[in-house]
């Protein structure tokens, strides 16, 4: 039996469905934008899940080739569509929102009453609009103006959206470094300024393979990289000379600076690792001591950072983080001290020894 | 244990939870706070969740954790109003309670609060929207 289109079943006093009819006329700007704009497509694999991105204007082409194109993919399936679109470019846009301006809340969450199979969230800084569908798995991604994303947001564009379309094929998104050999791969996760990004690059530098300094997406028990550009603190950047290095590629307005992980050291590739341990940077201990961390610590040192990093309820990141860590082994790792130490112990742990 | 109602209940959904053996991790999503529970408040934050009573329950935690009702009864009252004053769980206390009180005995359940990504949220300008006359946001310049 056919299935009625959505339209055909919108109420107009509906709260849901006003919100339904929204998402539609979004999607149809989008599309429209796809055509105005000429957009650049790219096909990616995120965790082996294939994803066609249709970036409409030169901004938004560049900003997801520099951070995504890593991770292209010649999959001719494609599990997911995500149209990404700023008015200034298309000169097109969603109609009005149907919800106040007492809708808007925290960490990009809308207080709306959505239908089960529409994800919708809005970010106030810079502005932009994250909506996905999951019945017909596409997404849009729509703001004024693309050249007002600030810099930070530029290394880790589309995540809400990657997450949206990660999550259906249980695969999650951390908010963790990740560090590989061929065969394993650590995770290194931990609050913010614990050194995650710099043992992360200083792994890089000593020829061990850097899937991410932020964020990468676990699934399966494997670590896949997601974003390849990492961000370094000025201290960093001198600490490892890295402008030796010629990786860097810009900066943001926090002062770090933006560097190509393929530059740093061995290449980058997309294809994920299983995860032998989790480590948590602890700068007050000495370098490269490694401590077996109890889960329930590993748990408090990682979940509460991915769930209030990652857009939308964490409730379920959380739950996989401890999962997660009831499976693999977690350590504090000091990062007090001599970097080559703490490079060596988790150079250690991917080789299995510790 | 007693099934009588809480007038507490956890204050969803700013907040989520995780217990891991025995221990809960919380986020509170409205103030970027985060906490770990000892496996005594833990139990206290479970009964909140299922909707139960801790005071009702105060002799089944007593007999849990080694302790007299009494010392229960002591330190039921503190935790609750550190965990209405952390916005964790929304409702009414039966009487007022100074949260400084520090319980003693063998019941004496911890609530440790970590505050290193308040800054995240505290950035969120969502006091400072204005909408235009198309509909959407509009952040006051410097936002």
């Amino acid at each position: 039996m056919a299935t009625p289109s959505r339209r055909k079943l919108i109420r107009p006093g509906d709260k849901a469905d006003q919100l339904a009819a929204f998402a539609e006329a979004a999607l149809a700007a989008a599309r429209e934008a796809e055509r105005h704009t000429a957009a650049t497509r790219l096909d990616i694999s995120v965790a082996e899940i294939p994803i066609r991105l249709e970036l409409c204007g030169d901004t938004l082409a560049s900003i997801g080739i520099a951070a995504l194109s890593g991770l292209r993919s010649e999959n001719a399936h494609t599990a997911a569509r995500i149209w990404a679109f700023d008015t200034e470019t298309s000169g097109l846009e969603p109609p009005p929102p149907p919800w106040g301006r007492d809708a808007y809340r925290p960490r990009d969450a809308l207080a709306v009453e959505a239908p089960e199979w529409l994800e919708i969230s809005y970010g106030l800084v810079p502005g932009c609009l994250n909506l996905f569908d999951r019945h017909e798995r596409t997404g849009v991604f729509w703001m004024h103006d693309a050249r007002r994303l600030p810099g930070w947001q530029r290394t880790t564009p589309l995540r809400s959206l990657l997450r949206s379309v990660a999550r259906r094929h249980d695969a999650w998104m951390l908010h963790a470094a990740a560090v590989a050999n061929d065969r394993a791969a650590v995770l290194i996760s931990g609050r913010g300024g614990s050194g995650k990004s710099t043992t992360a690059i200083g792994c890089a530098i000593a020829g061990i393979e850097c899937l991410g300094d932020d964020v990468c997406i676990v699934r399966d028990d494997r670590v896949y990289p997601l974003y390849g550009i990492a961000k370094a603190e000025p201290r960093t950047v001198a600490l490892l000379s890295l402008d030796r290095h010629h990786a860097i590629i810009g900066g943001d307005d926090l002062g770090r600076a933006h560097l190509r992980i393929a530059d740093l050291g061995p290449p980058w590739r997309s294809e994920g690792r299983p995860v032998v341990a989790v480590v948590v940077p602890q700068v007050s201990a000495p370098a490269g001591r490694l401590r077996p961390l109890n889960a329930a610590a590993a748990v408090l040192a990682c979940g509460p950072s991915t769930a209030l990093e990652i857009t939308g309820n964490g409730q379920a990141e959380m739950r996989f983080v401890a999962s997660l860590l009831q499976r693999t082994p977690a350590y504090e790792l000091g990062t007090g001290g001599d970097l080559t130490r703490v490079v060596g112990a988790i150079s250690n742990l991917l080789e299995g020894v510790r | 244990m007693s099934s009588a109602p809480s007038r507490l209940r956890p204050n969803r959904p700013d907040v989520i939870d995780q217990t891991f053996n025995g221990e809960a991790v919380l986020v509170n999503f409205r103030t970027g706070r985060y906490y770990s529970l000892d496996a005594q408040a833990t139990s206290v934050w479970e009964l909140i969740v299922a909707e139960q009573s801790p005071a009702a329950a105060a002799q089944a935690l007593a007999d849990r954790f080694g302790a007299t009702r009494d010392e229960v009864e002591a330190s039921l009252p503190p935790l609750l109003r550190r965990l209405l004053d952390e916005e964790l769980v929304v409702g009414e206390l039966d009487a007022p309670v100074n949260a400084e009180t520090v319980p003693g005995g063998v019941f004496a359940p911890s609530l440790q609060v970590f505050k290193d990504m308040e800054d995240l949220l505290l950035l969120d300008p969502i006091h400072e929207i204005d909408v235009d006359g198309s509909g959407w946001p509009r952040l006051p310049v410097g936002s």
